[in-house]
């Protein structure tokens, strides 16, 4: 263990509240052998308790955390405490896998450090405790120097001691929080961690708890801003890494899903906080802060919410309260965008909306609005003018809009210059699957003799594990011509005959989790994908589900 | 917070002030003032040659502009411009009633006025306003480096001064003797600058 990292940790713990540090403190207890058991959301079933887990001796352990970033637990913030630590510490938990009459040991996890009054306050309340019926176990406390002894002890097993990664860190944690996260730098840092390209690397548990670790620490720099959406996307990029490595492993599936619960557990908890926070900002609003400076992405962005609230409308393990569920309706149903087809990166996120409106409303709007998505980009790439094309999955937000605005900006020349999309398109050939799948015959047939013009592109990966790398050397861009001449039978036969994704196991576990990662690596998304997400996301009649 | 693209948001802050900043300095009296910008502290001051400082007033000007939701909806860069352009047009405004504000104050504090008390202007009053005023020749050795700032409604009114100037041997005469004697003046200024001994 290097002073340096320890000193990271340290500030990094001082400054956290109690959300910044769970999935850290979870981590710890999971890679130390205990069974962390979940709850899907923060309801009141948890009665006080954040965390429950199942300690290496048989023993149930359920945790209250507290943030007192560099300062202490005083009396009257114990008095407040008081009704949720009765929670804690007397209402059985509430849990399948748990016997209800098993006693669990409660702790109270703070920070910061408890103050003396505070300590002998704790004595008094555990007196109490002993002879309350039905029995109870007493309150233990964790306080600054033992989670940090905790968090340090685990790290001091598993971070590497490298140089370069202690730089990448510090990198990394010196963006800045409002802006969007690093995700070539993290991704890089990542993989590192992971020993991702070392072929003589062996699978080691403690790898992916580094990653854990790691990523905890960086999220911070965009929790502290509520930058939900951010944190959303470094946790997916971190279950792409782990997804890879995992399956570059060979582990089986059983022994690898608490690496993947842990994860998805902190993607779900930020996906309610930032629908929560949303709904209460901007409900019936427009969705800015600065509109003059924030116009070249006002519509796509507002696209994108959709697209990630749509993720969240159909993860069927997110509860939802009545309220967040007509928010979410009306959100993803009702909300008017347009000219948000800046990119192809911008697919993914409307295919989301798009199987989200039919699973909540009874229209064809959304094939309306597919097939509405599809011609424009098959308009503007049939067109010679690099300027107006749509670009690739690879080109983001940033750039495109550089790149459009750019003599107003007064920027200069940019890679989209030469990067030409005539007749080329990442996405078209699957949009117009879907749509052939809704037999939606006479559209299909007016845009099928320029969609045969077309080169449909894809990046083929060398191996499955690669899918959860942001960027594979040993992969090969194919452009494929679709051959000519075809019937309408013909084209339903061959999206018949399409296979199934060849991806790693946990995303065709969770198709939600693969349709979120998509959002985020857009180019990963192609045509199996789509026809396979199709199928598992919406079930009808002509989709009857696999 | 809403996910944000901050390297956009800076080109477009940086992008729009510019805009503002041109259209506010657009074609009128503001253009032919050269413009400084202060790179240190929150004061500007003239020391003249007798020691004295004279504090420069700093004042902020504001302007306001109102989106309806439906406008947001319809966002687009024509809107985001036709908007930026009222903005600047509040400042301008703002900034010429000020420069008059700041010209009348200094010339009332110096006294150097002429007063047509709101009769029509006559040759008499320009050769009256004229004879007030310091002219430097150093950029324009014909007619001087001179501003006259009138409402456009004016200009027909110099034009038929200029035709009575033009038709008159006598103001010709009073006007080239009037620039002579502006010239020597200059000249005299500036022979005041060779450094003597």
């Amino acid at each position: 263990m290097t002073t340096e990292r320890e000193k990271l940790i340290e500030i990094w713990l001082d400054n956290a509240t109690e959300r910044e540090y769970q999935f850290a403190f979870r981590s710890a207890l999971l890679f130390s052998g205990y069974n962390v058991i979940h709850n899907t959301s923060h309801t009141s079933l948890e009665l006080g308790k954040d965390v429950i887990a199942l300690a290496p001796n048989g023993e149930i352990q359920a945790y209250q955390l507290k943030g007192n970033p560099g300062g202490r637990l005083t009396i009257s913030q114990w008095h407040l405490l008081i009704p949720q630590i009765n929670a804690l510490v007397y209402q059985p938990i509430n849990h399948p896998n748990i016997d209800p009459q098993k006693i669990h040991q409660p702790f109270l996890v703070t920070n910061g450090e408890i103050h003396e009054d505070v300590a002998a306050a704790i004595v008094s309340y555990n007196q109490r405790a002993a002879a309350s019926q039905p029995p109870s176990k007493p309150l233990k406390t964790i306080a600054r120097g033992e989670l940090f002894k905790i968090i340090v002890d685990h790290a001091a097993k598993l971070w590497p001691a490298d140089l370069n990664l202690q730089r990448q860190i510090l990198n990394i944690l010196a963006s800045d929080g409002e802006d969007v996260a690093p995700q070539d730098a993290y991704c890089k840092l990542i993989w590192s961690v992971l020993g991702i390209h070392d072929e003589k690397n062996k699978f080691k548990m403690e790898r992916v708890a580094a990653a854990h670790l790691i990523t905890s620490i960086i999220v911070q720099n965009w929790q502290k801003k509520n930058n939900l959406f951010e944190v959303v996307r470094i946790y997916i990029l971190l279950y792409g890494a782990v997804s890879a490595y995992v399956e570059k492993a060979g582990l089986k599936e059983k022994a690898a899903a608490h690496f993947f619960q842990e994860i998805e557990f902190n993607i779900r908890e930020t996906l309610l906080n930032f629908i929560d926070w949303v709904r209460r900002e901007f409900d019936g609003k427009p969705l800015g802060d600065n509109i003059l400076i924030e116009f070249s992405y006002f519509h796509l962005r507002k696209r994108m919410l959709m697209g990630l609230f749509s993720v969240a409308a159909m993860d069927t393990e997110l509860e939802l309260d009545d309220e967040t569920k007509d928010f979410l309706w009306q959100f993803i149903c009702k909300s008017k965008t347009k000219k948000f087809v800046i990119g192809e990166f911008i697919v993914p996120w409307c295919l989301a909306v798009f199987w989200a409106k039919l699973n909540l409303q009874g229209t064809n709007e959304p094939v309306r609005e597919l097939a509405e998505i599809l011609s424009t980009i098959v308009n503007l790439n049939g067109l010679k003018a690099v300027n107006g094309h749509i670009p690739g999955p690879y080109y983001g937000p940033e750039e495109i809009i550089k790149w459009k605005y750019g003599a107003f900006l007064g920027v200069g020349l940019s890679a989209l210059d030469e990067d030409s999309q005539f007749r080329r398109s990442w996405f078209v050939e699957g949009l117009f699957y879907l749509i052939v799948r809704r037999n939606y015959k006479h559209f299909c047939k007016g845009i099928w003799p320029d969609l045969t013009k077309f080169l449909h592109v894809r990046t083929r990966l060398g191996s499955r594990w690669t899918f959860g790398l942001t960027d594979v050397d040993d992969s090969t861009e194919e452009d494929k011509q679709i051959r000519v001449p075809q019937s309408w039978d013909d084209v339903v036969r061959t999206i018949e005959q399409i296979p199934a994704p060849d991806l790693p196991a946990n995303f065709l576990k969770k198709p939600i989790f693969l349709l979120l990662y998509c959002l985020f690596v857009p180019y990963r998304c192609d045509s199996e994908i789509i026809l396979w997400l199709d199928r598992k996301l919406v079930k009808s009649w002509f989709n009857p589900g696999s | 917070m809403l996910p944000r693209f901050k390297s956009i948001d800076i080109l477009f802050e940086k992008a729009e002030r510019r805009f503002v900043q041109q259209t506010v300095r657009g074609d009128g009296i503001l253009q032919r003032i050269d413009g400084h910008i202060i790179h240190e502290g929150k004061r500007t001051a003239i020391r003249r040659p007798d020691d004295s400082l004279d504090e420069t007033d700093i004042v902020s000007h504001g302007a306001e502009i109102k989106f309806g939701y439906e406008e947001i909806e319809g966002i687009d860069l024509p809107i985001v411009l036709e908007k930026l352009r009222s903005m600047a047009e509040q400042f301008k405004t703002h900034r010429v009633r000020y420069l008059a504000e700041t010209l009348n104050a200094v010339t009332q504090k110096t006294g150097n006025i002429h007063d047509a008390k709101g009769r029509p202007l006559t040759v008499e009053d320009i050769f009256s306003m004229l004879e007030k005023v310091e002219i430097n020749f150093e950029r324009n050795e014909l007619s001087g480096d001179m501003t006259i700032w009138a409402s456009s409604q004016m200009e027909p009114v110099f034009q038929r001064l200029q035709r009575e100037v033009d038709a008159s041997p006598e103001l010709q005469k009073r006007w080239n003797e009037l620039m002579d004697k502006k010239r020597n003046d200059y000249r005299a200024r500036e022979a005041d600058r060779n450094l003597a001994g």
